[in-house]
């Protein structure tokens, strides 16, 4: 296969002045997590002051590694190798790393050491978010520069395709990704596989793969940083898919808001055409395969399959009914396969590693790793990849856990569509699907929200039905208007209104549901059902006590002045306070009841003088 | 029928996009970052180069919540709607920003410079709970934080990088 060597030889080269520079190279974190960190500002700073001092070295951009929580991150090689990656390095603190770690180490920003010995830094393996983790998909992630196939190509990448088309019939390569076990890492479990055997048994022409980047599952970003990070794995994932199953023509959906991930994997389309790894007669093996990127505009539900399917015909993305299913007629009405990004990229890794690499971790019944995200109330927000069967309870202890001493009280994994699930159900839950269905919760696509003891499960539950309700297509009343009355339900009893019925008339409500036309109404009682079994009492409190235990319920707590005319900030709670409701009364402060709006401005600004009590209970 | 200049242009910058490979949304996306919105010509612009009736574009604009039909303030105050937001004091952001602005989500001021909006999780969850000011992030942020940026914004202060100090709900 002349024509992936010729690349490779070229991609080695450049590859070798990443990892041993002829002079200092600089290289910064540009991924969506670390714009809100500021990285804009931090890159700006570093070419202005590079510039103004005259150094002679190599400024270059990667994707993020996961660690979101420590962005934005500067990774500095010197001549030689050694490398040494930095933490939290805001714009002003760019000057102080460039006199420091040129030279030395910047020992203040120092979070690990790379490559080669570095006094008194830790590896990066040794830090706990890094030590749980197996990186097969995210090897990449945070080490290439995402916009340079070269080394995409130099790390092994479409070697996989290579040998593909070299030798592997499309039977062979359904066969070896069956043999993986490797199923639908979207959530959906289905093995891959099979699905591939659909559409390549399939009558008709010009078939088509879509990749599915519309991770709308609010606290999930696995796939985001796969895509920002390390694009390729997912086209030559596609491009292999296309050869097995004989689509022509592929989509990439990426959803909207990741704007960064539709310019990078816009940007790498461009270069694998370029290099004959998309179009006729792919690394002269036979393969015609091309692939565009659509761009979201903003619609959860197009993260269903026939929804993103209407949604790439340029329709409104509203969900069909099956059958026909896709891989009889998809997208324009060819017949279609629909994977998730981290299936595509999984099946890179298993043709660049090879079946026994592949199947050396995990599980009996699900082998290999998956990429996970955690949110809300964890010490270290990101990403993390991990074998599957890894106990829940070793991710989150990876991930530092809850903050503040706070203790758990449920993690939400899946989107808010997957479920609740209680601490104590977490303790000796293996990261499987298998280990989430018996409680009536989802694994899913890889995000995981924790939630500490000062949440409220009510509000949760508004939180989610509404999110629902919002992103409902309409089609079906079942769904459309179920997420409406459980909303209605959920916001009376977060008033001091519920019902004792309510109780029953949720789960009725939550039963009917499951008789949705798609997943979203399917699945959307889930967070409800899951509440009403494992936080019965605290729904009781809320609608036989008129109390929120956590305090969170607005129309159960008021805000009240409880320190008297000393205590501090009081008169700056009264500035601050949108509504004017922090009065003065008497030479101190009291709270207007009747405008007070409830949005803690003042609490933050006077802590000791302003607390939130029970409204409807005495003090 | 296409003397309408807006209507001439439009039809320029989707020249090279099909329906049949799927650049529909393409479309939307160039007219809008162009112009600022989808107006009623551009709709039916769009609809004469896919050659389908004004009605299916409109069916399509008005499905998606990052397509707009009208022009965008010049201050957006984007809310993250996202769970992580959420547990981290998210509502008592909103609803600062909704009583100081005099504004609820999807609204935009009387004197429609400033509008306010919901948006979804992009995975920024380490700085939550936080906002988008014309597509920049502030967070993480507490209800304090949010009335300074509400009245800052309103008093014609140019949104500052300034991040607030991180105020959590309970």
């Amino acid at each position: 296969m002349t024509g992936y060597e010729g690349l490779r030889l070229a991609a080695d080269e450049a590859w070798r002045r990443v990892l041993s520079p002829d002079r200092l190279r600089v290289a910064v974190t540009v991924a969506t997590c670390g714009r809100a960190a500021g990285v804009e500002d931090t890159l700006a700073a570093l070419k202005s002051e590079v510039a103004a001092r005259g150094l002679s070295l190599d400024i270059a951009v990667t994707g993020c590694n996961g660690l979101c929580h420590e962005e934005p991150l500067v990774r500095v090689t010197k001549p030689g190798g050694d490398s040494v990656l930095y933490h939290r390095v805001t714009a002003e603190c760019v000057a102080k790393l460039l006199d420091e770690a040129l030279d030395g180490v910047c020992e203040e920003m120092a979070l690990a050491a790379l490559s080669g010995q570095v006094d008194g830094l830790p590896s990066l393996d040794a830090l706990p978010f890094w030590a749980i983790q197996e990186r097969r998909l995210t090897a990449r992630c945070g080490v290439i520069d995402p916009d340079d196939i070269e080394h995409y190509i130099a790390t092994g990448g479409y070697s996989g395709l290579a040998a593909v088309l070299d030798g592997l019939s499309p039977e062979d390569v359904i066969a070896r990704v069956t043999e993986s076990t490797l199923r639908g890492r979207s959530g959906s479990d289905f093995p891959t596989g099979r699905k591939w055997d659909f559409l390549r048994t399939a009558k008709g022409d010009s078939k088509c793969l879509v990749c599915n980047a519309d991770e709308g599952d609010p606290g999930a970003f696995v796939n985001r940083v796969l895509l920002e990070g390390d694009p390729h794995a997912v086209i030559e994932g596609m491009a292999i898919a296309a050869h097995a199953t004989g689509a022509a023509r592929g989509f990439i959906y990426i959803r909207n808001e990741y704007s960064l991930a539709c310019e990078r994997m816009e940007n790498a389309v461009r270069q694998a055409r370029e290099r004959g790894l998309l179009g006729e007669n792919v690394l002269g093996g036979g393969l015609s395969f091309d692939v565009d990127v659509v761009r979201g505009a903003g619609s959860y539900v197009c993260g269903e399959e026939t929804g993103l399917i209407a949604s790439v015909e340029g329709s409104r993305g509203m969900p069909k009914i099956r059958p026909p299913f896709p891989a009889q007629s998809g997208v324009f009405r060819r017949p279609t396969n629909v994977n998730n990004v981290e299936t595509y990229a999984d099946v890179s890794a298993l043709f660049l590693n090879g079946l026994a690499a592949y199947v050396s971790t995990g599980t009996e019944r699900n082998r290999g790793t998956k990429m996970f995200s955690l949110s809300g109330h964890v010490e270290r927000a990101g990403v993390l990849e991990v074998p599957l069967g890894t106990p829940v309870e070793r991710l989150i202890e990876a991930a530092g856990g809850v903050p503040g001493g706070r203790s758990l009280k449920a993690i939400q994994p899946g989107g808010p569509l997957a479920g609740i699930m209680p601490a104590s159900l977490v303790a000796g839950l293996a990261l499987e699907p298998e280990e989430f269905r018996p409680h009536n919760v989802q694994m899913g696509g890889g995000g995981i929200v924790l939630v500490d003891d000062t949440a409220c499960i009510v509000d949760l539950c508004i939180h989610f039905e509404r999110f629902a309700e919002n992103e409902s297509c309409g089609r079906c009343t079942t769904c459309r208007g179920g997420t409406q009355r459980l909303v209605e339900i959920l916001r009376r009893i977060a008033r001091g209104e519920g019902r004792e019925i309510d109780l029953e008339r949720m789960r009725l409500l939550g039963g009917m549901m499951r008789n949705a036309n798609c997943v979203h109404g399917q699945a959307a009682p889930t967070v409800v059902m899951n509440s009403l079994d494992f936080f019965a009492d605290e729904l009781r409190a809320h609608i036989f006590e008129r109390r929120c235990p956590a305090k969170v319920c607005k129309g159960l707590v008021r805000y009240e002045v409880v320190g008297g005319s000393y205590a501090k900030g009081l008169p700056e709670a009264a500035a601050i306070c949108p509504t004017g409701a922090v009065v003065p009364a008497d030479g101190s402060y009291r709270i207007d009841q009747g405008l007070c709006v409830k949005c803690n401005a003042c609490r933050e600004v006077a802590p000791d003088a302003i607390a939130v009590v029970d409204a409807f209970v005495a003090i | 029928m296409t003397s309408d200049p807006e209507a001439t242009t439009v039809e320029q910058f989707i020249s090279d996009l099909s329906l049949g490979d799927g650049e529909m949304l393409a479309a939307l996306h160039r007219v809008q970052e162009r112009f600022g919105f989808i107006s009623r010509p551009a709709v039916d612009a769009i609809a004469r180069h896919f050659h389908i009736t004004s009605a299916r574009v409109f069916a399509t604009v008005s499905f998606y919540s990052d397509l707009r039909l009208s022009p965008p303030a010049e201050t957006r105050i984007e809310w993250c709607g996202g769970p992580a937001c959420r547990l981290k004091g998210g509502e008592n952001v909103r609803i600062a920003l909704e009583s100081t602005l005099g504004v609820k989500l999807g609204e935009a001021t009387p004197d429609g410079r400033v509008e306010l909006r919901e948006a979804q999780c992009d995975g920024s969850c380490h700085q939550a709970a936080l906002v988008w000011v014309n597509g920049r992030v502030h967070g993480p942020i507490g209800g304090a934080d949010a009335v300074r940026l509400a009245r800052g914004v309103s008093s014609g202060e140019r949104p500052t990088s300034e991040d607030g100090d991180g105020g959590e709900g309970s």
